[in-house]
């Protein structure tokens, strides 16, 4: 049924947007796309729509893999039900935290210890934030710096430091599989300024030999953890972070 | 075997189309931007998903859908939903402002496929072969499946003279 009238009704024969999406990235083939084509020759209405659609010229946010991501090491499927996490997020261990930290108070953690880390090539961080760690081994509570030994069963209790009031989100990388860790209501939490403050966020490492990585992303104002996440996901380097933001991490390699 | 797709082209070619449609069904930018977000985070983690995929746009839409209707059925976002007013999203591509209100406060009270068939039919005017090959099922059981959503709006309509 031909559509001489663009306000008129779609008809049966009119083209979804679905199909009209199609159409305009070129997705239609064969007798699909001249049964398209045909039917846009003389229906006013879907000319409009198509022209509509075709309007949208609204900037996306940013999004580019570094070196394409034919060029970029496969990613590693998330299957979030069966995923095997290489560490066991303890969470805000409340209790054990206060016990954790009563045996040894942390000595300043070293600005840039994070920079071993492969994943994060430069960062940009404001405040001289930085994030460092503690181990409980065998009952005993060590400070730990990226590079030290790391093993299976190993306990992970961050701390991170700032000169300036800000916000922080605390990400698990392994390969391409990026897990959220630490947040509030979605986006960076706040972190007052201060040195060697508790996060209250501890892991526990599995047996797990691949190699991850906890990149602790410091933000001057709170910014939703999925725009990071996908930040890190497209450009492992950091580089990609929204403004204001700024990565360190460290690796949590274990040891051979 | 087809050229591996390009995530990153992908996103150039396609990330309106998700965008609009999200902000169709949500009427909210900046959820309709987190939409956005999570489907082609979604892509960079798991390329397998696009194995075999004819048509990426049909896949996204299908994407889009599900991760909408995760979102408005968020019991937080529900609450908004049902107390926010129906006001005109400029951008919004949904023409008809009523449009709009079914597919915000309707597709809250539906399963996830008669939810999914109400977005493909109101939002995307898809016909009903359409939405049989979007959900995978008969074009009776759309039939049926839009009886159901056609009743649950007319129990969420006001009465009128």
């Amino acid at each position: 049924m031909l559509n001489e009238n663009p306000a008129a009704p779609r008809s049966e024969d009119c083209l979804s947007d679905l199909q009209l999406d199609e159409l305009q990235v070129g997705e239609l083939k064969g007798e699909d796309l001249d049964a398209a084509t045909s039917h846009l020759e003389t229906c006013a209405r879907c000319q409009v729509r198509r022209d509509e659609l075709a309007a949208d010229e609204e900037a996306l946010p940013p999004l580019q893999l570094p070196g394409g991501p034919s060029e970029a090491p496969a990613p590693t499927p998330i299957r979030r039900g069966d995923r095997r996490l290489g560490v066991i997020v303890v969470g805000i261990l409340a209790a054990a935290a206060v016990v954790f930290f009563i045996l040894r108070r942390p000595p300043a953690p070293r600005p840039g210890d994070g920079s071993k880390a492969p994943l994060i090539a430069a960062t940009r961080l404001k405040g001289g934030a930085s994030i460092g760690a503690y181990v409980q081994r065998e009952g005993r509570v060590e400070a730990w710096a990226a590079g030290d030994p790391l093993h299976s069963g190993d306990a992970l209790s961050f701390t991170y430091s700032t000169d300036i009031d800000q916000t922080l989100g605390v990400f698990l990388v392994q390969d391409r599989t990026i897990e959220i860790l630490h947040q509030d209501d979605g986006k960076t939490a706040f972190v007052r300024r201060g040195r060697d403050i508790e996060l209250g966020l501890a892991i526990e490492l599995d047996a797990d030999d691949a190699h991850e990585v906890a990149v602790a992303v410091f933000c001057l104002d709170p910014t939703p953890t999925k725009v990071l996440r996908l930040s890190l996901a497209v450009d492992p380097s950091a580089k990609k972070l929204p403004p204001g933001c700024g990565a360190t991490a460290l690796s949590l390699r274990r040891t051979p | 075997m087809p050229a591996p797709l390009n995530i990153e082209q992908l996103y150039r070619t396609h990330g309106r189309s998700v965008r609009r449609r999200a902000r169709a069904i949500l009427g909210n930018d900046a959820e309709a931007n987190e939409v956005l977000q999570d489907v082609f985070a979604s892509l960079v983690s798991q390329p397998a998903q696009l194995d075999g995929v004819r048509s990426p746009t049909a896949f996204l839409y299908g994407a889009t859908t599900h991760r909408c209707l995760n979102l408005i059925r968020n019991s937080k976002n529900r609450l908004r939903l049902l107390q926010e007013n129906t006001t005109v999203d400029e951008r919004d591509d949904t023409k008809n402002p009523e449009t709009r209100s079914v597919a915000k406060s309707v597709l809250a009270s539906l399963d996830e496929t008669s939810a999914k068939a109400a977005v493909y039919y109101y939002v995307d005017e898809m016909s009903h072969a359409e939405i049989a090959t979007m959900l995978d099922c008969s074009r009776r059981h759309v039939g049926n499946l839009l009886q159901r959503v056609a009743a649950s709006v007319d129990r969420s309509e006001p009465a009128s003279c």
